[in-house]
């Protein structure tokens, strides 16, 4: 489990939001990992890993507040502490605008799309993650990636009306 | 396949997480609907 703590922390911190509130996430879904490691069926330890994290939120915040949304200047004046692509070849501007953009999505497209994008887990494992049938995580993802980009414009449109649309 | 389907496809195709089936499926969905030929090549354009 322990090549995953990267992940889980990643992850925890895109749910919450918060990074005092995802080690605190991270920990306690790492013990809970620990005292079910019996029922890991073996596989990828990482999906079953991520699994176990959200599951934890949902129990220790209850979904409806953990969704509520936050004040996105908040958001936007926060330095990126979490991982974004390292494939990605945005440059550190745009890495900050596209974390800021994801940040502020709701987390049924936020969750979904750190998945994929960040955790680059194939459809099955982002199914098995969110507990989803795999045509919810296909509509859920491509509803999700117009939303970011939507975000996105709306952001460099505020921001600087000379960039470029991504 | 209808047209909702067919629009959750387009992602799916592209990021080849559909089966081989599925596929031609979509090959097949696309030739019958403008709306999803123009939706992927927006994102083949990104």
């Amino acid at each position: 489990m322990l090549p995953h703590l990267d992940a889980v922390y990643g992850f925890a911190r895109w749910l919450t939001r918060d990074p005092v509130a995802a080690q605190d996430l991270a920990q306690e879904a790492m013990l809970r990992a620990l005292r079910y490691f019996h029922a890991f069926r073996g596989g990828e330890a990482r999906p079953w890993l991520l699994r176990i994290v959200r599951n934890t939120w949902i129990d220790l915040s209850g979904r409806a507040t953990a969704a509520t949304s936050w004040p996105l200047d908040e958001i936007e004046n926060r330095p990126p502490t979490v991982r974004i692509p390292s494939r990605s070849a945005l440059a550190s501007d745009r890495r900050r605008h596209v974390a800021a953009a994801l940040a502020a999505l709701p987390v049924d497209a936020r969750e979904v799309l750190v998945l994929r994008e960040i955790e680059d887990l194939s459809y099955k494992h982002i199914a098995a993650v969110l507990d989803l049938p795999i045509g919810t995580v296909m509509s859920r993802l491509a509803r999700a990636r117009e939303k970011l980009a939507a975000e996105l414009r709306g952001r460099l449109g505020r921001r600087d009306h000379g960039l470029p649309d991504l | 396949m209808d047209c909702p389907t067919c629009e959750a496809m387009v992602d799916a195709y592209l990021d080849g997480e559909l089966s081989a089936t599925d596929s031609a499926a979509f090959e097949r969905a696309l030739e019958a609907c403008p709306e999803c030929r123009r939706r992927l090549r927006g994102r083949r354009g990104r």
